[in-house]
């Protein structure tokens, strides 16, 4: 199926017609809406848990920052979807994607820094000077806090590609490694394969804890700037 | 009305604009009004991806192994066959669905049991409301009762309110009737003793002083035959005869009502 390591994170095309598009969209057919106060057992735990994470994310932010509760509580359940999703055999995962990380981490990121630019000026450029620096460190001081700023969006999508894409490939080539074995020593196969599983299970949690992050992260840059 | 009105099927020959300005709004059932019930369980299903209607299906033809031939020989086919390579994935197909449905058969039944306990504790909240205002309405309901009942028994405390009144009146009418009995009595037994010592006594002072005691009419009464009493009464009994006969006429029906 595969020939190489790349192949599973080239973006999938079927006669030159983009399925990525298909692809982005179809964890929002797993999140069904339904108007009844008494729903299936699925729909009622996905309520449950929203509400969970909602209220755990959004109450450290005062009304201002709550109004960006459906922007991140959309963003965490669609980068822990697709994370999970690209988990399955065969699966792409476009998160793996840098683009596609960047065009998320970006708009964000700025939407947050020029708020509290324009709303709260002084205190916004007060962030790039700690209290407490001594005079002379003053100016270098600047330079690197102004240094860290732009590199958040950077940083945001960096590490959400690297850590999927390290995972999936971390998998691959466990895998490869097992099939190996299998024909040299069944033992060492074995033992290739209980590391595998142990994989699966640390890609499960990663894959949720790198959308929780992502969020956390763009929530606590809100929480800066509002 | 639906035949008259015009819909998006005959649209072709109006212009949209007048298709705009004479679309139909909110013709049929909408959607919010009584919704059908949720199926309680899903389909049957074996090993969770094939229905159970599959093997009922092939039953008849088969009997019971026969899907599951089927299915070995399905995959048997596509392994040999290559047209499911073995390669490092076929590894984490194994590692990733062995894992999910090892977490499934072990946590399915209590995450399902957490889902309906969330819906019946929604359910048991509204209906807690739902009973507290029945119950508030209720004991409502109960007081005015009982405060109806305590008013029906108000005629009582009236009718004795009205007799003690009706009891005090009665008293004093016939404590003022007794007053006035003694009072009457009192006078009566003034003259009858007055007229007694004239009979025993009075008559001699009378012949003592010659007849012109006679003045005193008032004193004397009807006694003994005599001339000078029956002189004496002549001009008396013109005088106030009429009054004291009243006198002794009257106390005879009151001495009756009294005493009897």
């Amino acid at each position: 199926m595969n020939e190489n390591l790349f192949t599973s994170f080239t973006t999938p095309v079927i006669l030159g017609l983009p399925l990525v598009t298909l692809i982005v969209l179809f964890p929002s057919l797993l999140f069904p809406t339904s108007n009844r106060l008494v729903s299936n057992r699925f729909v009622t735990l996905q309520q449950w848990m929203l509400q969970l994470v909602s209220k755990q994310m959004m109450s450290i932010h005062n009304s201002k920052g709550q109004t960006w509760t459906l922007m991140l509580m959309s963003l965490i359940l669609f980068i822990g979807s697709t994370n999970l999703l690209g988990l399955l055999p065969h699966s792409f995962t476009p998160t793996t994607q840098l683009s596609m990380n960047l065009g998320m981490a970006i708009p964000l990121w700025t939407g947050a820094v020029i708020t509290g630019f324009r709303n709260k000026t002084k205190a916004s450029l007060a962030h790039f000077l700690p209290q407490g620096t001594p005079t002379p460190l003053i100016p270098m001081l600047v330079i690197i806090e102004t240094i860290s700023l732009f590199i958040q969006p950077m940083a945001l999508a960096v590490r959400l590609t690297a850590n999927i894409t390290a995972g999936h490939l971390l998998i691959h080539l466990i895998g490869g490694a097992t099939l190996a074995l299998m024909s040299i020593s069944t033992t060492t196969a074995l033992i290739t394969f209980t590391i595998l599983i142990l994989l699966t299970i640390l890609e499960f949690a990663v894959a949720m804890i790198q959308a929780y992050v992502f969020t956390l992260l763009v929530s606590l840059y809100l929480h800066d700037n509002t | 009305a639906a035949a008259a009105a015009p819909s998006l099927k005959n649209a072709a020959l109006l212009r949209p604009g007048v298709l705009q300005a004479t679309r139909i709004f909110h013709t049929g059932q909408p959607n919010l009004a009584p919704v059908p019930p949720l199926p309680e369980h899903g389909g049957k299903v074996r090993f969770g991806l094939l229905p159970e209607e599959f093997f009922q299906f092939l039953y008849p033809k088969t009997g019971v192994t026969g899907p599951y031939v089927l299915g070995t020989g399905l995959i048997l086919r596509l392994l040999s066959k290559e047209i499911y390579a073995i390669t490092p994935e076929t590894f984490s197909v194994i590692s990733t669905i062995g894992f999910l449905v090892y977490i499934v058969k072990k946590h399915g039944a209590s995450v399902g049991e957490f889902a309906d306990k969330l819906n019946e504790q929604k359910i048991a909240q509204l209906e807690e409301v739902k009973q507290a205002s029945i119950k508030q309405i209720q004991d409502a309901i109960d007081m005015e009762k009982s405060q109806q009942a305590l008013v029906q028994k108000r005629h009582y405390l009236f009718d004795v309110q009205r007799n003690n009144i009706a009891m005090a009146l009665e008293v004093t009418y016939r404590e003022q009737l007794h007053r006035v009995y003694r009072e009457v009595k009192n006078r009566l037994d003034y003259h009858i003793s007055v007229q007694n010592y004239d009979a025993s006594e009075g008559t001699r002072a009378h012949d003592k002083l010659g007849g012109e005691a006679c003045g005193a009419e008032h004193l004397c009464t009807a006694g003994e035959g005599n001339s000078r009493q029956v002189h004496c009464r002549s001009k008396a009994a013109r005088k106030e005869g009429s009054s004291s006969a009243s006198y002794v006429n009257t106390s005879i029906p009151i001495k009756t009502a009294r005493n009897s």
